[in-house]
């Protein structure tokens, strides 16, 4: 008796995208907070490091095809790490070429350390899993990269992130948007003027995109949610980057406002929606 | 580290055509479809404590849309659940009719089995830990399933060695 017509029968059918949603939201409504305090132990974690032996150390100059002008980002440390089904994967950015030479090294340093701190909760981790677990259990990984978002003369955006992957995969993303003349790192809240309530009119120009995109493209942003997790507004340190037009774009992380398949979602605010707050 | 119940938020992403496929030979319908695999990962969500071992995930979570299908029906309306019992009843109307179409209409524990084994291709060890039986129970059952298909398809029963 031959299956395999049948079993294609079988296999084409799909579940609908919306129950996949509504699955989601079951995990959502106790997940969020972990992931939150997951990240903050990340970064605030323990940094007092001493690598593995087994950490590979190898140095790499590569330059980020696409830059323009002096400043340059440079891959400054590189770290692996690969044992059974552990693997970490670290890619130091490495900031050249600012007028501001102290920025600057403060934030290579940042940088460092924050790879460090990864690294280090990394290493606790595949510790703990190993305790609990035994030598061969599950799959255990970290990707920290970077990627340059905007570098123009005016600006430098840089998106650090840190990809933990544990069966499924969390991203925490840090941008960091340099004005080059200024030389100065921007912050949300310098980009308006002062006292403006640019979190009052950022958040429903979002809300309303986000509607859209659900209505339209099918996207699944927590607006409409009965778990209460909905998208409220942003936050007043909300990640952002400047793009290479000028233009702000907001960014969430995964699972912020919509579950893990929607990536981290980035929204860029036209410029009408807010040039009655920004400063010249 | 990740939690128990990250482990399967990511595995029901991964699989979840083929677990609403699963949960659809239980109902021939997408809303009742659904609603299992709705009800059945928050049942999972509430026990998951309970699970001891990550790697037997899948054939619990597998048990747990099993349970979670046959209490679906006993709430339903019993007369569904009658008209589809007579249903399957009737093997001779099915001659010349599909593969397919003939699982589809097979008893529930021959039809369940028959999709774990031959459209999943799960091994047979497997199976029993779905069905908590024993692997005599689950060959026995297989080849009954067969044996029904052939019949209903009108091919020789048993004998062309299967």
């Amino acid at each position: 008796m031959d299956f395999e017509k049948a079993k294609k029968r079988y296999e084409e059918r799909k579940a609908p995208p919306e129950l996949l949603r509504e699955v989601n939201k079951m995990f959502q409504k106790k997940n969020k907070m972990k992931i939150i305090v997951a990240s903050v132990v990340a970064v605030f974690g323990v940094f007092a490091v001493t690598l593995n032996v087994n950490v590979a150390f190898a140095k790499t100059l590569s330059e980020v095809p696409g830059f323009s002008g002096i400043v340059k980002v440079l891959t400054g440390n590189r770290y692996a790490f690969h044992e059974n089904t552990f693997d970490a994967e670290v890619d130091v950015p490495e900031i050249a070429g600012l007028k501001d030479v102290e920025l600057q090294k403060k934030l290579n340093q940042e940088f460092r350390d924050y790879a460090d701190t990864i690294m280090a909760g990394f290493q606790a981790d595949v510790k703990a899993m190993k305790d609990e677990y035994g030598e061969d259990s599950g799959h255990l990984g970290v990707d920290v990269g970077y990627a340059v978002k905007t570098n123009n003369e005016k600006i430098l955006a840089l998106d650090l992130y840190v990809v933990n992957t544990v069966a499924s995969s969390s991203t925490v993303h840090k941008f960091y948007t340099i004005d080059k003349k200024e030389n100065r790192l921007i912050t949300l809240d310098s980009l308006f003027c002062e006292g403006s309530d640019y979190v009052g009119v950022i958040s429903p120009y979002i809300k309303s995109e986000m509607k859209r995109a659900n209505e339209e493209e099918g996207a699944s942003y927590w607006i409409q949610d009965e778990f209460g997790d909905n998208f409220k507004a942003i936050k007043v340190n909300q990640n952002f980057y400047l793009n290479e037009a000028g233009n702000l774009v907001i960014v969430f992380d995964k699972y912020e406002v919509a579950p893990g398949y929607m990536g981290a979602p980035e929204f860029v605010i036209p410029n009408d929606v807010i040039e009655s707050i920004l400063k010249v | 580290m990740q939690s128990k119940k990250e482990i399967f938020q990511h595995y029901i992403n991964e699989n979840m055509d083929q677990i609403y496929r699963f949960a659809f030979i239980h109902t021939k319908n997408k809303q009742d479809a659904e609603d299992i695999v709705s009800e059945s990962v928050l049942r999972a969500l509430s026990a998951i404590n309970g699970l001891k071992e990550v790697q037997y995930m899948e054939t619990w979570f597998y048990r747990i849309i099993l349970n979670t299908a046959n209490s679906y029906w006993k709430k339903k309306n019993k007369i569904i659940l009658m008209e589809e019992m007579k249903e399957e009843g009737v093997c001779d109307s099915y001659r010349n009719t599909d593969l397919y179409d003939a699982v589809m209409n097979l008893e529930m524990k021959y039809r369940v089995i028959i999709v774990l084994r031959y459209f999943e291709d799960r091994k047979i060890e497997e199976i029993c830990e779905i069905l908590h039986e024993n692997q005599n129970t689950v060959k026995t059952r297989l080849y009954r399933a067969v044996d029904k298909l052939k019949k209903m398809l009108g091919e020789e029963s048993i004998s062309n060695g299967f």
